[in-house]
């Protein structure tokens, strides 16, 4: 278990799954949701770790992402193991920026008129932003943008990133995206 | 001389004091040797206890966030187990039982930020370097298939299949049910030229 400052630049084999590269794109949406500033602070927390080989601008960033096939413009085949890992500490790196908003929407002692605001607002944002970049035309896509069946799935991704932040944030997300 | 650590995440605390191991030559400001630890959670029983309570809460907790990440609730630790650990209704259940006899076991539930926080705590105990002993720790790692479809409910699971086998027995019926051709012998038309007419 390392810090996020120490793992730059990542060198370990990780070759994610379909399902796996769908979830990373997922959580970098929920990152963009959560901080209004998103891409550009992924950018900004790229250089910073030390990622400007993998992302040296916005451009090398969303094409990364664009591995994920459920993208309106998606790219085919794997990604590669160094981008995807510089993708992983990305996220963690941007989990521990946002962990007090993180903490925030899954408390259970936050007053619930706020709670619930808090929700709407993120998902709101978060279909927008579904809608916007992914193939509507896809079940998948569809099932996203539904309301009542997409509600646990978002919950579970917001925890994910909340348990991502840390320490050994890197190594929890790395064994979730790999699950099969 | 003893030391003391404390690791602190919004509404959790856990504080760590012990010695630095002489013998082995450890300099001072290191714990080489664990007396007692301390978990404070915000508004909670306080939970401490020895060495073997701590690594305990490491080898469930570690393991239970990795299964919780996938949307899996596994009860972790058994009955001899010092600490427990399973998902109730308003949170995580978290068990401490004491080595000494009669004494009831103390439970704590918190809810997924406080979690979080704990987590986070136990991740800085296992990566600061003036902790000098060597904790049993679970590697994270990618759950199988197997160990994801228990969560699927068995009707969702079994629905395709089920599915699948009624529709080829009701198409197989079906086609059963129609009635078969007749066979007409061609030398009994050639024969009977008023039956090969009616045929037409």
């Amino acid at each position: 278990m390392t810090y996020l400052a120490d793992q730059s630049p990542p060198s370990s084999k990780t070759v994610l799954g379909r399902r796996g590269l769908e979830r990373l794109d997922l959580l970098l949406l929920v990152v963009e949701a959560l901080d209004l500033n998103g891409s550009q602070g992924m950018l900004w927390t790229s250089n910073k770790l030390g990622l400007q080989a993998q992302f040296p601008n916005h451009v090398e960033l969303w094409k990364s992402r664009c591995h994920n096939p459920l993208r309106k413009a998606n790219r085919r085949g794997p990604i590669d193991s160094t981008e995807s890992e510089a993708l992983i500490l990305l996220i963690c790196s941007m989990a521990e920026r946002l962990y007090p908003s993180l903490r925030q929407l899954i408390s259970s002692n936050e007053p619930s008129k706020q709670q619930q605001d808090r929700w709407n607002m993120f998902f709101e944002r978060l279909l927008d932003l579904i809608g916007e970049r992914f193939n509507n035309r896809r079940g998948a896509v569809q099932k996203l943008l539904n309301l009542e069946s997409t509600d646990a799935l978002i919950r579970q991704l917001i925890v994910t990133l909340a348990f991502s932040a840390g320490a050994g944030g890197v190594d929890r997300l790395r064994a979730y995206l790999l699950d099969t | 001389m003893k030391v003391q650590f404390r690791y602190e995440h919004n509404t959790a605390q856990l504080n760590l004091e012990g010695l630095p191991d002489k013998s082995l030559g450890q300099s001072e400001n290191k714990i080489g040797i664990l007396s007692s630890w301390q978990l404070k959670l915000v508004n909670l029983p306080l939970l401490e206890g020895k060495i073997e309570h701590l690594q305990s809460l490491i080898s469930v907790i570690l393991p239970y966030s990795r299964y919780y990440m996938s949307g899996i609730e596994r009860h972790m630790g058994d009955s001899k187990s010092p600490i427990n650990i399973c998902t109730s209704n308003s949170g995580h259940k978290i068990t401490l039982r004491s080595s000494q006899e009669g004494v009831e076991p103390l439970e704590v539930t918190i809810d997924d930020a406080r979690f979080a926080d704990l987590l986070r705590c136990i991740d800085d105990v296992l990566i600061d370097e003036r902790i000098l002993i060597k904790w049993k720790v679970p590697e994270y790692l990618p759950l199988k298939y197997s160990e994801k479809i228990n969560k699927i409910p068995v009707t969702i699971r079994l629905a395709a299949p089920i599915l699948g086998v009624s529709t080829l027995l009701l198409f197989a019926g079906f086609y059963l049910s129609l009635p078969a051709p007749e066979l007409i012998d061609k030398t009994e038309l050639k024969e009977d030229p008023n039956l090969s007419s009616k045929l037409k």
